[in-house]
């Protein structure tokens, strides 16, 4: 919905201004990450004392960090798409289906997002402790795929809001199975939103820290093996050139996500997730 | 004409009756029943991963370890352990008040950010979305390990500033305290903030504040008597989302906290950590848990009674 | 099966909850007919629309197309077709892939299919619009590509939910003739649901004039205006006023009734049955209402003052206060002679007269 205003309304000013602040205040403390990894010098300080390429190489060189790289991807393929495929099937029931209880249904689902990270992993500790099940990359997924699942959600039903709940009547009207439905209409549809979510959910268990920490067995993921790095003063330029690396990763992945599902489906959508 | 849509009479003459097929158009009558079955498998995964330890961790709170052995008897004393030394709800109460003054500062911040996005812009809302979104989904980690290196002895600040020569001596203060916990903690849950604030302000109906200043009122009082009452359904959330998980955070006050910046997590981290004491640690989080959802519950009866002296 | 009963809904209900939406409906549709469901928000029209296109399964009752009975048909392999209130245009398809979208189960080789959708197009009155994508049309465009998607398969039954409500004044008077037009040449059997009075009358064969869940009255549009059967159908349709009136005789073919400040008249019970002292209602078209400053020679007269007057370009509305009824009476004439009424009279007395047969006479409820 555009705003036109018969309110004057002035395009820039203090606010306009505080708005690029904030920008900066959210964008250049993480800027100084890849900022020091071409730093040549062990210490993160300025003055700059050259450009090197050194902290990567022996980035790259590292033994472990190779092993956790893969171990993350794999994780992430798997839970993104497990996510994904929960949380659209949760989209579709609850955007499309009268329910009673839809409400607290909702709210349980989308609990995880709130429930401290710290409280999440000693549960998941004591659950797996107590049942006997070893630690590993398995229990690190289940957890990811909790934590993923809402976010998957949240973004499937901002897709479906968006579009004529008829347009799926209209396909069975004309014939359509219901699997030819799916294939013909809501795929199509949902597609943006879903490689969205795919993209999204893969970042969110790369990432992720905490439960990784406390559900790791002999396997890390990234995350757990840079917090490990991050004891030993002298590799410290090394984690920096492996977080500018994730963290450009990270922004292209998303940026592409965010672009690819929000670009068509007006603005309008309200729940702006 | 062909008549291809319709079965053939004798299909229909039949109406199956069998069980799977009494179930299958049971499932097309009752929409609740489809889309329960539909939500089924999510609902089946957060039971099984998110309710079930939550309660067995309730449960392992009432019993004792020792050493590599869990003794099940029922007892309580985990619970009163935390009322032994002042020390406990000492940092329980510190780390309640640096999440509240964490929400506190970011959703003020993030408020003229998500106003600016929702009434300011017009032609670029997708960029700004993106730009203030994507920060979000990266890593939390490798934020606060951001602010460790920028705030240090020999950090980024100290080093800036030397090397300007505005300052002669390291600023000792910006690391290892609770002022360096709550900095951190502000810059990494700004985007957590914004999107819901920006979400019920971008609902508000224009007309209503066509209207307003058609009444009479200036900018600032239209801002005060419809906008932000408005926007008071994202506030809340956005307090609620940032207060619930930073109370309980350990990387932050881990990384950047020192001593003196500890919080109630670490002490939770280092009972299962070491495994020195879980059921203990369990208790701690209940009782954190309790905690945070008393506060959530004051919060909100806070907020009910402010809503209802402005309208 | 009759060609009367070509669509029959019997006893048909839909339960949400507590609530009756349809409400032990029995329809008989014919083969061939324009049918429209008309009444305001709320009555259960789309929800019986929507229980014959089956998206909806009855609680009760059953409905028969053609002989066939619906129960266990699901919606994709019922023979009708529907164009929805929102048009429900695939926005990922151009408009050759939108009208052509049930063909392709048929796997028709290509040239066969473009000459299907440019037959429909042609029907439309849109030629050439193949490639145009969904969301260059227009309103108009889009209502008229939905309608050829439902049609191109040739189904028994269209159904169409209110679809011209979207479309603005001009548009949709065209709109509803082509439609009509439409239906004839093609001889399909239309049910049109509408909450726009006008529009049901200006289209159907027949209506049905719905109210919470249940029909008040199915009729042509002509026995609907002419002859309303109570007073909810009398109101809904058309401008109608209404005098409290009592039985006094009944006689061979006519009832004479005491109808207060209008004296006493004669009317003819219609399809209704009276009882002597029963209380009724007289209901009389505004048009059927003459205004005179002179009193008339033959029919009833009474006399009153005009209160107000609407001027509507072809005709004019007056509303007149008549010494012991309510309400101003509404009485609309043609604005044919400017000086039909003469300037002093708008102030002063006037005369109504009306016949015998304008009134219609209704049970009190």
């Amino acid at each position: 919905m555009s705003f036109v205003s018969s309110v004057k309304e002035p395009r820039y000013d203090a606010l306009g201004v505080y708005a690029v602040l904030y920008l900066a205040f959210v964008y250049i403390p993480v800027m100084f990450l890849p900022l020091f990894s071409f730093n040549d010098s062990i210490f993160i300080a300025f003055p700059l004392q050259g450009f090197t390429l050194e902290w990567y190489k022996q980035m790259a060189n590292s033994d472990g960090l190779l092993d956790a790289l893969y171990n993350s991807i794999k994780l992430g393929c798997v839970v993104a798409v497990l996510a994904t495929i929960l949380g659209t099937f949760a989209a579709k029931a609850v955007t499309r289906y009268k329910m009673p209880g839809r409400g607290p249904v909702i709210t349980f689902i989308m609990l995880p997002l709130v429930i401290p990270g710290i409280i999440m992993g000693i549960a998941l500790l004591v659950i797996a402790n107590m049942s006997g099940v070893g630690l590993s990359l398995f229990t690190i997924g289940l957890g990811h795929l909790m934590v993923s699942t809402p976010f998957a959600m949240l973004v499937m039903v901002s897709r479906l809001e968006g579009f004529d709940k008829n347009l799926e009547e209209a396909s069975k009207d004309l014939g359509d199975s219901p699997w030819s439905t799916f294939r013909r209409v809501t795929f199509p549809l949902a597609l943006p939103g879903i490689i969205a979510s795919l993209l999204l959910t893969f970042t969110i268990s790369f990432d992720e820290f905490i439960l990784a920490f406390f559900l790791a067995g002999n396997e890390a993921t990234l995350p757990v093996y840079i917090w490990g790095q991050m004891r030993f003063p002298t590799k410290l330029p090394t984690v920096l050139a492996l977080g500018a690396c994730i963290l450009m990763v990270s922004f292209v992945v998303v940026t592409f996500a965010e672009w690819y599902r929000r670009r068509g489906v007006q603005l309008k959508t309200n729940s702006g997730v | 004409m062909t008549d291809r849509v319709a079965p053939a009479a004798d299909v229909i003459a039949h109406i199956p009756r069998g069980p799977i097929a009494r179930f299958r158009r049971a499932l097309m009558r009752s929409e609740a029943l489809s889309g329960y079955t539909m939500l089924s498998p999510t609902l089946l995964l957060l039971i099984l991963v998110m309710a079930l330890p939550i309660v067995l961790l309730v449960m392992f709170s009432f019993w004792t370890q020792n050493y590599q052995d869990i003794d099940k008897t029922f007892t309580l004393a985990n619970h009163l352990k935390f009322f032994e030394r002042s020390a406990y709800p000492y940092l329980l109460g510190k780390s309640v008040l640096i999440s509240s003054t964490v929400t506190l500062l970011t959703v003020l911040l993030a408020y003229p950010m998500a106003y600016f996005i929702a009434f300011r812009v017009t032609k670029h809302k997708l960029i700004w979305l993106i730009l203030i979104t994507v920060p979000f989904w990266t890593s939390y980690l490798l934020r606060v390990f951001a602010w460790k290196i920028i705030l240090g002895y020999n950090g980024v600040i100290n080093s800036g500033l030397i090397e300007l020569g505005l300052i002669v001596e390291p600023l000792a203060f910006l690391l290892y305290n609770p002022f360096a916990v709550v900095l951190t903690l502000a810059h990494a849950w700004a985007a957590f903030a914004i999107l819901p604030i920006y979400v019920s302000l971008e609902k508000i109906d224009r007309s209503l504040l066509e209207a307003a200043t058609d009444l009479g009122d200036g900018r600032i009082k239209r801002f005060i008597r419809i906008t932000l009452p408005l926007s008071m359904p994202g506030l809340i959330a956005a307090c609620m989302l940032v207060f619930i998980p930073t109370v309980g955070d350990y990387v932050t006050p881990n990384l950047v906290g020192g001593t003196s910046g500890v919080m109630i997590g670490n002490v939770i981290q280092s009972l299962f950590g070491r495994g020195s004491n879980m059921p203990f640690g369990a208790a701690l989080s209940i009782i954190t848990m309790i905690t945070i959802t008393v506060m959530i519950c004051l919060f909100l009866w806070g907020t009910r009674s402010f809503r209802r002296r402005v309208a | 099966m009759s060609d009367e009963s070509f669509i029959s809904i019997q006893g048909v209900s839909k339960h949400f909850g507590d609530v009756h939406a349809v409400d032990r409906v029995s329809i008989d549709i014919a083969r061939g007919e324009f049918f429209s469901l008309l009444g305001p928000s709320g009555c259960g029209k789309t929800t019986l629309l929507r229980l014959l296109a089956g998206f909806e399964f009855p609680t009760m009752g059953e409905i028969y197309i053609d002989g066939q009975a619906m129960s266990s048909v699901p919606a994709n392999h019922r023979p009708v077709n529907m164009v929805f209130q929102s048009y429900a245009i695939f926005p990922h398809l151009n408009v050759k892939q939108n009208i052509g979208y049930s063909l392709v189960q048929d796997k028709l080789p290509k040239a066969e299919f473009d000459a299907k959708v440019g037959e429909m197009l042609d029907l439309i009155k849109l030629p050439g619009y193949e490639d145009r994508a969904s969301h260059e049309l227009s309103g108009g465009e889009r209502q008229r590509v939905a309608l050829a998607r439902a049609l191109i398969r040739r189904p028994k039954v269209l159904l169409l939910d209110e679809p011209l409500g979207a479309l603005d004044k001009k548009l949709r008077e065209k709109m509803q003739l082509e439609l009509r037009a439409l239906q004839r040449s093609v001889g399909i059997t239309f049910v049109f649901v509408t909450h726009d009075q006008e529009e049901a009358l200006t289209m159907s064969d027949r209506v049905a004039v719905m109210s919470e869940g249940r029909y008040l009255q199915i009729d042509t549009p002509n026995r609907l205006y002419e002859a309303p059967q109570n007073r909810e159908v009398a109101d809904f349709i058309g401008t109608m006023n209404f005098f409290d009136a009592q039985v006094l005789e009944i006689l061979d073919s006519k009832v004479a009734i005491d109808a207060g400040p209008l004296g006493n008249l004669t009317a003819s019970p219609g399809s209704l049955t009276f009882s002597t002292g029963q209380n009724s209602l007289v209901a009389i078209r505004p048009e059927k209402i003459t205004i005179s400053s002179a009193k008339p020679a033959n029919g009833n007269a009474v006399q009153g003052i005009i209160d107000d007057t609407a001027y509507l370009g072809d005709r004019s509305q007056f509303y007149v206060r008549v010494n012991g009824v309510e309400k101003p009476v509404a009485v609309s004439a043609q604005n044919v002679d400017q000086s039909q009424l003469s300037g002093e009279s708008q102030q002063g007395q006037i005369w109504l007269n009306w016949s015998d047969d304008a009134i219609v006479l209704l049970n009190a409820d």
